[in-house]
């Protein structure tokens, strides 16, 4: 049984009633200890089913193995080892069959693969899903790139579960509003309730370095993709929106777009040298150093006042040559239903941002 | 009541507090429905324990700010069709390129008028197109829009710098994301274009050159087409290309975006 599946909820949820009846029904039989035990397993019952709900919702825990601390994926199934002849320190994991993952339908469109990505730069070892585009079979072109950052808390599989990225991205490429374009879906942190914002934490994850070296070389070497700026963009919601901006800030040189979805002008974090307030933090770095030529989508519900806030203030201080485009939808706080409202929006943004699959 | 308001946990609370205390009251009562009467005395208790965590929790975090908010967004993506520009009419099936005169375009001081190509597909689009601009040369446009101009020696980059907003208004293309591509004659023109107008043009490809002192534009792609017997190092970040229009052109389409059908789109924020 999947832990981010409704089934355990329900399974710890029968168990709620039965504490409950038990409870009831034994009370007057029952010594004091007893009776403490009955109601302490009520409580347990009722903590544990509010926690598989809520990691239902933000995917923080994907799987069981994650909670249990294990970095790598099981959902990929037995490892098969490095790939012949490749002689690199990244691990693949060729596509399953469509109908063996649960995330690819058979004959439309595009297909989740897995990737674990050993970081050379950044330490951080992490599974990544990788979206190839239909296209991705047929042709020997090479393809841009999207990276895709999640909130916090919430894990890659929020993009597939929650967001249903997949339907989005095959619905916006079989129309022509988006050209075949290959995204990534990496972690941000090796700690699921570690909060490094995409930055390198000092004493702490190099995320950073992760994201914005480790990924894209892995992704160069594995798949047919650009291997230029052009090519390259980034998308993220919530804290993965700040991720965007600020990465594409700090690396004009790698990213030529971003989308920040209900995203943030300031880390929130702490990250150890000071940061957070200067380099990390892309309205200081708006006022105080040269803006590169790159574009920025900012987009926020009308009744989520911080993401509100702070995708205006980014707005206004995001000048020439930035190109800022804004995108609101009127209400739906900071919630799956808002970040699905704008992924085909974004998509389509960002995809007119980057350079065409091109010849190899 | 707002839902995340005082008002609305305080009487989640309240209610949590009174469920408690009927519960323990109706614990030793109503005979052999007890097991009943406790089960959903108890379960009461935790549904509204958790509803006010949940309440509590919310208000702190804002996830759902209204109870509008819990209705979803209230908001449908349109497509974004491009109207007819000024000069579509002008295009059919047998006409894809046309003479470009402005109303302004006499300070441009060219040495000819320039001309527009349409691609094959733009008549049947409603999206925009990346344009290419080339000058002193017509090379293949592929699939972008393109636009040909022969500069003289009085043409400069702030006699051009109308031309991409006139460009807009005549017919559909995108405002970045466009590649320049000229002859080495104009190759200190073509690049003080690109730097006059930043975030632009994505690629630069010049046929011969590059002028003395060059330095890449930053985030624009440079490329110089040269012929295989040229000699001489290129300067840092330019790509070498064997050829000449044809090899710089092609190149930069490459670099350009795919021409797309008519993007969703959402509502702009306020300015």
């Amino acid at each position: 049984m999947r832990l981010d599946g409704t089934g355990p909820v329900l399974f710890a949820a029968a168990f709620v009633v039965l504490t409950a009846v038990l409870a009831a029904a034994a009370w007057d039989r029952s010594k004091h200890y007893a009776r403490a035990g009955l109601a302490a397993a009520a409580a347990l019952a009722v903590l544990v089913t509010s926690a598989l709900e809520l990691n239902r919702l933000t995917e923080t825990y994907p799987t069981w193995s994650a909670l249990a601390g294990d970095s790598a994926d099981p959902d990929r199934g037995p490892d098969p080892g490095p790939e012949p002849g490749r002689g690199s320190a990244f691990r693949s994991h060729p596509a399953p069959p469509p109908a063996r993952s649960e995330h690819n339908t058979p004959g439309q469109g595009g297909r989740i693969v897995e990737l674990t990505v050993a970081g050379r730069a950044s330490g951080m070892t992490m599974p990544a899903y990788v979206y190839l585009p239909a296209a991705y079979g047929a042709g020997r072109e090479r393809f841009p790139v999207i990276e895709a950052t999640h909130g916090y808390p919430g894990s890659p599989k929020a993009w597939l579960r929650r967001l249903n990225v997949l339907g989005y991205l095959n619905r916006e490429i079989a129309a022509g509003r988006m050209a075949p374009t290959v995204v990534v879906f990496p972690y941000q942190t090796p700690t699921a309730l570690l909060d490094t914002e995409c930055t390198n934490l000092t004493g702490g994850p190099q995320a950073e370095t992760y994201l914005t070296r480790d990924i894209p070389a892995a992704i160069k070497t594995h798949y047919r993709v650009r291997t230029d700026r052009a090519g390259w963009g980034l998308i993220g919601y919530s804290a993965g929106g700040f991720c965007s901006t600020n990465l594409l800030l700090r690396h004009p040189g790698e990213y030529a777009a971003a989308a920040s979805l209900s995203g943030y002008a300031e880390a929130g974090i702490v990250i150890g040298d000071g940061s957070e307030k200067t380099g990390n933090n892309p309205a200081w770095r708006l006022r105080r150093l040269p803006r590169p030529p790159v574009g920025l989508y900012l987009a926020y519900a009308g009744d989520d006042r911080h993401a509100r806030a702070d995708s205006l203030l980014l707005a206004r201080l995001a000048t020439a040559p930035i190109a800022v485009t804004t995108a609101v939808v009127a209400h739906g706080g900071h919630s799956d239903a808002v970040w699905k409202a704008m992924e085909a929006p974004a998509f389509d943004w960002l995809s007119s941002w980057l350079a065409r699959p091109a010849p190899s | 009541m707002a839902l995340t308001g005082v008002a609305l946990i305080a009487l989640t609370l309240l209610a949590t507090a009174a469920a408690i205390a009927a519960t323990t009251l109706v614990w030793g009562r109503f005979g052999r429905w007890r097991p009943v009467s406790r089960s959903a005395g108890v379960l009461l208790c935790e549904a509204l324990i958790v509803l006010s965590a949940g309440l509590i929790a919310n208000r702190h975090e804002q996830f759902y700010p209204s109870w509008q908010a819990l209705a979803g967004t209230g908001t449908t993506t349109t497509t974004a069709v491009q109207p007819p520009a000024r000069l579509d009419s002008e295009f059919g099936p047998g006409t894809t390129t046309v003479l470009w005169r402005p109303p302004g375009s006499a300070a441009w001081r060219l040495a000819s008028n320039a001309q527009v190509t349409v691609p094959r597909g733009y008549l049947g689009s409603h999206g925009s197109f990346p344009a290419l601009v080339a000058l002193g040369g017509k090379p293949a446009g592929g699939d972008l829009v393109r636009v040909t101009a022969r500069p003289t020696s009085k043409t400069t980059a702030a006699t051009l710098a109308n031309l991409p907003a006139l460009l807009g208004a005549d017919l559909r293309v995108t405002g970045h994301g466009w590649a320049l591509v000229s002859s080495s004659a104009f190759a200190p023109l073509a690049v003080r274009m690109v730097e006059a107008d930043p975030g632009r043009f994505a690629a630069l490809a010049l046929v011969g050159g590059p002028p003395r002192g060059f330095r890449c534009p930053p985030g624009v792609a440079v490329a110089v087409a040269r012929t295989a017997s040229a000699r001489g190092a290129l300067p840092r970040g330019v790509t070498p290309l064997t050829g000449t229009w044809a090899a710089a052109a092609g190149w930069a389409v490459t670099r350009s975006p795919l021409p797309l059908a008519a993007p969703q789109v959402l509502p702009a924020g306020a300015a």
